[in-house]
């Protein structure tokens, strides 16, 4: 009997031993499989920056998703609390609002990195915070985990068995209310992402540093192997190193240019937004519409009157003309001087009809078109007439050396040229032509 | 107004002035791809390694969690989800309500893009195209001074990042310091080995 009990104790020890063994094991290879150790209880340390990167990033890619979610919740709640509903809709709205918020707990439950928990502080194995040593004589560069409270995202407790949610958008004041206590939560989580963020970009820079160091160190132990080959071994690095330069400003080229479409991507978005609002606002545009269509075309300011006109054309605008008076081209010369028509002006060398014809055609062809009408083999006519017609064709004329008077081409518009100074001239072509 | 008559009529043509309607809507449509194109164009710029994509390849963004692009994103949404105050006879105080949706039940997927309704937009813009206005830009004190509304809200929150001491502009300024200093370390190395 006192045998067999030797026996059943002995059994008993060395599985006890076996399963003492399989813990040590366990518990070696999950650190081994983090590259971590456990420090105590609340914390956990690890050893390279790329760890801890990407330990960020799996955070970043949860805390993305929970703020994803309370922005559609925002929207349900200020849905609920601006729109025309009826009770039974609030409730429907009210029905994702619920879920969604389920949704975020069952995330916090799930988010873990490698064996560490990075949100559900409930669980027994959350360590709080995570650890970085990157050498032995720096201090630990620590990330304190969020802890996140039920109360803030609007639940009694974290549990999904059974869930009690305290936040709800059924009837409009109480969803105004929810709008409130969103915008706390997303500011928490914001807040959250931008110390993720600020880390993961100062775990680049020790990267960055611990790369540079090993690279030196490797050259150092290469310096004191060989002399000769100390040289080529300086070469290759110094290649290897210009190539990593390169490699780097590509990278940060990429960045800047991805900087430059982000802005620009905003100020085209700001454009657009001014259309909408500022004082070219497409709000205040007017349309004009005629019926039947093809005979108006037209543009109305801000400020015309909406309504609806009845117009008759009975004739439309021609080409403004103004004629000199019977001459014979063969025999008048025009003497030589400046001349300037629309404020352009321009040297005529002299010459007959036809040459000052040629002149007018060849400087003023945007304002004018010059023509000699033959009456018989003696007599012509020099026609000047506008390219424009209406208001717009008005020819202003500047003629200090009596060119034009040569020819008599005033004499249809009825100006005393001997009594009138040049400016009044101007002005009473104008007028005249503009009549005609 | 200034008219050009093409032709001479045997009777009396009907001219209307009339709101501009189809330009209106014609710029919200801009609006609305303008909105849509850099908010898919900066997720995907801060998009961290582990985002795997459909095709089972992990793609890395840019700008991997940078922070002042998840603070736009952030104030996108977060401006175009609000209500805005309106005159009181104004039923319309957010964005769904004038047919751009952001994700109601039946567009779920969404996911903080905006869609246009063009049969909603259309109803609302013939029959409250006023009230629309006030929606986008509005004097709520009668200081005739727009002080709220949609555009006008979200225009100020978008000049921090276009302003030329903006936050974009200077990352910028310092992406073209860090190139020139390391272009600079570059050709002292290359000189060294000359």
């Amino acid at each position: 009997m006192k045998k067999q009990y030797n026996y059943t104790g002995t059994i008993f020890l060395r599985k006890v031993s076996i399963l003492f063994s399989i813990i040590i094991i366990l518990i070696f290879t999950s650190c081994k499989s983090t590259n971590a150790i456990y420090l105590n209880k609340r914390s956990v340390e690890l050893k390279r920056p790329v760890e801890m990167q990407l330990l960020l990033e799996r955070l970043e890619v949860h805390l993305q998703t929970i703020e994803d979610i309370l922005q559609r919740n925002r929207e349900l709640a200020i849905q609920s609390s601006n729109g025309i509903y009826t009770e039974g809709d609030r409730s429907l709205i009210d029905l994702e609002f619920q879920e969604l918020l389920k949704e975020i707990c069952r995330i916090r439950q799930s988010a873990h990195f490698k064996g560490i928990v990075l949100l559900n502080s409930d669980h027994p194995n959350w360590l709080g915070k995570v650890s970085l040593k990157v050498d032995s004589q720096s201090d630990l560069i620590t990330f304190v985990l969020p802890n996140f409270k039920p109360d803030k995202f609007g639940v009694l407790s974290w549990s999904l068995k059974p869930f009690q949610s305290k936040v709800h958008v059924k009837t409009p004041a109480i969803a105004n209310d929810a709008i409130g206590f969103l915008d706390k939560t997303l500011f928490k989580i914001a807040f959250e992402r931008a110390r993720i963020g600020a880390l993961y970009n100062r775990l680049y820079h020790i990267k960055n540093l611990q790369k540079r160091l090993s690279k030196k160190e490797n050259r150092n132990v290469q310096l004191n192997v060989k002399i000769k080959k100390q040289d080529r071994a300086r070469g290759d690095s110094k290649l290897r190193k210009i190539s990593m330069i390169q490699k780097r400003i590509k990278k940060v080229k990429l960045e800047r240019t991805a900087l430059k479409e982000i802005k620009n991507k905003v100020k085209t978005l700001r454009e657009q937004l001014r259309y909408l609002y500022y004082y070219n606002s497409v709000f205040k545009q007017k349309i004009i519409e005629t019926e039947p269509p093809g005979f108006i075309e037209g543009n109305a300011n801000n400020n015309t009157t909406l309504g609806t006109y009845k117009i008759k054309i009975l004739k439309l605008a021609s080409p403004l003309r103004i004629t000199s008076s019977t001459l014979n081209p063969q025999r008048v010369t025009i003497p030589k001087g400046k001349i300037s028509i629309n404020d352009k002006k321009e040297m005529f060398s002299g010459g007959d009809v036809y040459a000052f014809n040629k002149f007018l055609n060849k400087y003023f062809q945007s304002i004018l078109l010059a023509k000699v009408i033959h009456l018989n083999d003696k007599q012509a006519k020099l026609i000047l007439e506008s390219k424009e017609i209406g208001k717009n064709g008005i020819i202003k004329i500047s003629d200090p050396k009596r060119i034009l008077s040569s020819l008599n081409i005033y004499n249809n518009v009825k100006i005393d040229l001997m009594e009138l100074n040049y400016k009044e001239i101007q002005m009473k072509i104008c007028l005249t032509l503009f009549v005609v | 107004m200034s008219l050009t008559f093409k032709k001479v009529t045997d009777k009396e043509v009907n001219l209307t002035v009339n709101n501009n309607t189809k330009l209106v809507k014609e710029k919200i449509n801009s609006f609305v791809k303008a909105y849509n194109d850099l908010l898919k164009f900066s997720e995907n710029v801060i998009k961290p390694a582990l985002d795997v994509q459909e095709n089972g390849d992990e793609k890395k963004g840019i700008l991997p969690l940078n922070s002042s692009v998840a603070n736009l994103i952030h104030g996108l949404r977060i401006h175009t989800s609000n209500a805005y105050p309106t005159a009181k006879n104004n039923s319309i105080k957010i964005l769904r309500m004038i047919g751009i949706d952001q994700g109601s039940t039946s567009y779920g997927d969404l996911n903080g893009y905006l869609l246009v309704e063009e049969k909603k937009l259309d109803e609302v813009l013939s029959k409250k195209r006023n009230l629309v206005g006030q929606f986008f830009a509005f004097d709520s004190n009668n200081d005739r001074r727009l002080d709220t509304g949609f555009a006008f809200k979200m225009a100020q929150f978008l000049r921090t990042y276009t302003h030329y001491r903006g936050v974009f502009q200077t990352q910028i300024k310092g992406r073209y310091n860090e190139i020139r200093r390391l272009e600079n370390t570059a050709y002292r190395i290359k000189k060294s080995t000359d």
